[in-house]
């Protein structure tokens, strides 16, 4: 798939999963794996804008006695979800247009 | 490639990043490698899967919003050259009160001129010097400061 697509649908992506439950790093990179293809260095700045601009938090919790980073989803990033799903039917109406099946 | 190497090189990669989204950068890999290697690989396919450190860095680099990177100190850099003039001023004229002669290139040889009378205590120099200093210290202490709490 196009990087800039991915790109921006993985922090949708990202804010729904973390809407189910929170997680850690590693464990998204392979929850993505079965979905679309990531590598490593992709996931790290998205995760890292989301907490930047408010809509996922993070803490640190001891595991396996070392500290493992989990993140969580805030209530802006669940609103700013429900927004995206709310907005789908736009970016179905684009694809269509890009397959050639609506007019403009 | 060993893990400490690899975050070695990655964070020397990073360096155009603030220090505290370097540091959490590295611990965020860091502990990817960790759960890689509990995973069932070795430390070493764990490193090899992530890549070169520099291009992991470069890529990293890309995406990373504006705000990531290091600002440059302008106040820094105004006030580390504000207190290189003052304390340069201030040796020469400590020189200078101490009884340093110099010469004046003349016909018939050097005409040796003795200036320590001529100069007084330039205690307002002493105290502007004192001063920018110690804006320079406080500046970075507080620098510091901010680094470490962010």
């Amino acid at each position: 798939m196009d990087s800039q697509v991915k790109k921006g649908l993985l922090e949708f992506y990202i804010l729904s999963k973390l809407s189910r439950e929170e997680s850690y790093g590693y464990q998204m990179i392979k929850d993505l794996a079965d979905l679309v293809e990531i590598s490593e260095s992709t996931l790290y700045p998205i995760l890292r804008r989301l907490e930047g601009g408010g809509d996922v938090d993070t803490y640190s919790r001891e595991y396996n006695s070392r500290i493992r980073r989990y993140y969580r989803i805030t209530q802006k990033g669940r609103e700013r979800l429900a927004e995206f799903n709310r907005e789908q039917w736009k970016l179905r109406k684009i694809l269509r247009y890009i397959e050639g099946k609506e007019e403009g | 490639m060993r893990k400490e190497e690899f975050l070695k090189d990655l964070g020397r990669s990073l360096g155009k990043l603030k220090r505290e989204e370097r540091r959490r950068q590295l611990e965020y890999f860091d502990e990817l490698l960790k759960d890689m290697a509990e995973g069932g690989m070795s430390e070493e396919e764990a490193v090899e899967k992530l890549g070169q450190p520099r291009d992991l860095a470069g890529s990293i680099l890309e995406q990373m919003p504006k705000e990531s990177f290091r600002k440059m100190d302008v106040r820094g850099v105004i006030l580390c050259c504000a207190s290189l003039v003052c304390v340069t001023a201030t040796l020469i004229f400590i020189k200078l009160s101490h009884g340093i002669s110099f010469y004046v290139g003349g016909g018939d040889g050097p005409t040796s001129v003795f200036v320590a009378g001529r100069v007084g205590r330039p205690a307002v120099l002493y105290v502007v010097t004192a001063l920018a200093l110690g804006a320079t210290a406080v500046h970075y202490v507080r620098k510091g400061k901010r680094g470490g709490r962010y």
